[in-house]
């Protein structure tokens, strides 16, 4: 009966052995394969994340540019942007409408006034040298002035050659102190 | 220690190198998308590597290390992801090199102007503090900015106009660049960093702090002049190249006109056999005053 029950045992140990090699190759490949899923499922997460992102940041500027399409929901926006503060924002608008529009005269006003906004006032009268005073509606034209601080240069008229007058007293930017004298405006601006 | 089959050793290795191929190819699987055509007029080309160019339409994408043309008489409004914005006029030729966005911590961007004239403006969150912009002679640092430049031909023409600026300066109608910061300067409102641009050139850096300073490179390696005060005229000139539209509309020329307004002279070849784009150094010659009109080197 011995030699049978160590046979049998014999037997059993090599059965179990190889089960449990069979098991622990089964779990570790099982293991690596989750872990593998888990690896792709991570990078596809982050590369779907990316591309939200991406895509909302898309929509965002193409619903921008779709406002410049015409002058008047450009403008809007352009006054929208103006009054939250975003300046560079509204400048580009205008650009916009500068670009596709360019005798979207309103837009150019804006444009002046932004200027004025963002402390580049000599850079803003040699737009607000073209533009006529008999174009705008008062509040609109009252509204660049505001904006330049300098009523009395967008009323004088003709403007002879240094644009500096829109300039603030104190705020006041370089002069032109190279080149040329500003080349005299082509229209009078009229008075308010 | 646990031996690996040799099944298992491929399936490592697959994986070690899988994932970051894998990363790659969901990064690299479409061109990075930088922003759009957001404006666009007349004949604007983009092409993608080393494609052909094709005609542009209104709100195409682009991609970074596309190269974008504009025609003449074109004009093109480039909004990135950030909302910077390059305004670019005729004739110009402009490449994203380098776009970094980070919604929550901003962004920075690297641009090449081989051609034309340029208003850039930076975005959101935009102090832009490592965003550069390269033209053939020079680079410009930008710090949330305003900022405009015009490469070639017509720089040399707006400088040549410029009082004494160019006088014995050698210039290259090529690659000469002219850059000028717009603002904002630093009584602005509004939520916007004041502006500020580095111009690097031949080693020298000229720094322009304050609306209309203007920096101007004659040709590659000639230290760059300025910073001096561009003239109103100069800067009517110069809006006329960003927005040649605006520029016809106002009956603005780049160029030197014969006659009355600007006086007999036409506009030419700049040689002059001077000192290799330096500034003119004779005493006689007529300078701007002040800070103007000479090389005035920031940080050698």
């Amino acid at each position: 009966l011995k030699p049978l029950v160590a046979l049998l045992s014999n037997f059993w140990e090599a059965v179990t052995k190889v089960f449990a090699m069979a098991a622990f190759t089964a779990f570790r490949e099982i293991a690596m394969g989750i872990r593998i899923i888990a690896c792709w499922l991570v990078s596809a997460t982050f590369g779907l994340c990316h591309a939200a992102a991406l895509a909302d940041d898309l929509t965002d500027i193409d619903s921008l540019s779709r406002a410049t399409e015409a002058v008047a929901p450009g403008l809007e926006l352009a006054r929208s942007q103006s009054a939250d503060g975003d300046l560079l924002a509204a400048l580009a608008t205008l650009e916009r409408i500068n670009i596709a529009f360019p005798n979207a005269s309103e837009a150019q006003l804006l444009h002046a006034s932004l200027l004025c906004r963002l402390d580049d006032k000599a850079g803003a009268a040699t737009e607000l040298a073209h533009l006529k005073r008999r174009d705008y509606a008062r509040n609109i034209w009252d509204e660049a002035n505001a904006a330049c601080a300098a009523p009395v240069p967008l009323t004088a008229a003709p403007q002879k050659a240094e644009p500096t007058k829109v300039e603030p007293t104190k705020t006041e930017p370089p002069k032109p102190q190279t080149g040329n004298p500003a080349p005299k405006p082509r229209r009078r601006i009229d008075g308010i | 220690m646990i031996k690996l089959s040799t099944k298992l050793k491929v399936r490592l290795v697959a994986l070690a190198m899988g994932l970051p191929l894998a990363g790659a190819a969901l990064g690299q699987a479409v061109p990075q998308v930088v922003g759009i055509a957001s404006a666009l007029v007349n004949q604007v080309n983009i092409a993608s590597g080393a494609g052909q160019f094709h005609r542009a339409v209104l709100r195409e994408r682009v991609s970074l290390a596309d190269r974008v043309q504009t025609g003449p008489n074109s004009q093109l409004q480039l909004m990135l992801l950030d909302k910077s914005v390059f305004s670019v006029g005729a004739n110009a030729r402009l490449t994203i090199d380098r776009f970094v966005y980070d919604p929550s911590r901003g962004s920075s961007l690297g641009a090449t102007v081989a051609k034309g004239a340029f208003r850039f403006m930076s975005g959101r969150r935009g102090d832009g503090s490592a965003s550069s912009i390269r033209t053939p002679v020079a680079t410009i640092g930008i710090r949330g900015t305003i900022v405009e430049g015009v490469i070639g031909a017509d720089a040399v023409d707006i400088a040549e106009q410029e009082r004494g600026l160019t006088r014995g300066v050698r210039s290259d109608r090529e690659t000469a660049s002219l850059i000028v910061l717009r603002g904002p300067g630093p009584q602005t409102q509004g939520a916007v960093t004041v502006g500020a641009v580095d111009v690097e050139a031949a080693g020298v850096i000229v720094a322009l702090g304050r609306p209309l300073q203007a920096s101007y490179v004659p040709r590659a390696g000639a230290r760059p002049i300025g910073p001096f005060t561009i003239s109103a005229a100069g800067v009517e000139r110069i809006n006329a190249a960003v927005f040649p539209s605006l520029g016809r509309r106002w009956g603005v020329a780049i160029k030197k006109k014969s006659g009355i307004r600007f006086g007999i002279g036409i506009s030419g070849s700049s040689d002059g056999g001077g000192q290799g784009g330096q500034a003119p150094t004779q005493p006689s010659q007529p300078r701007p005053p002040s800070d103007g009109g000479r090389p005035t080197p920031g940080r050698p």
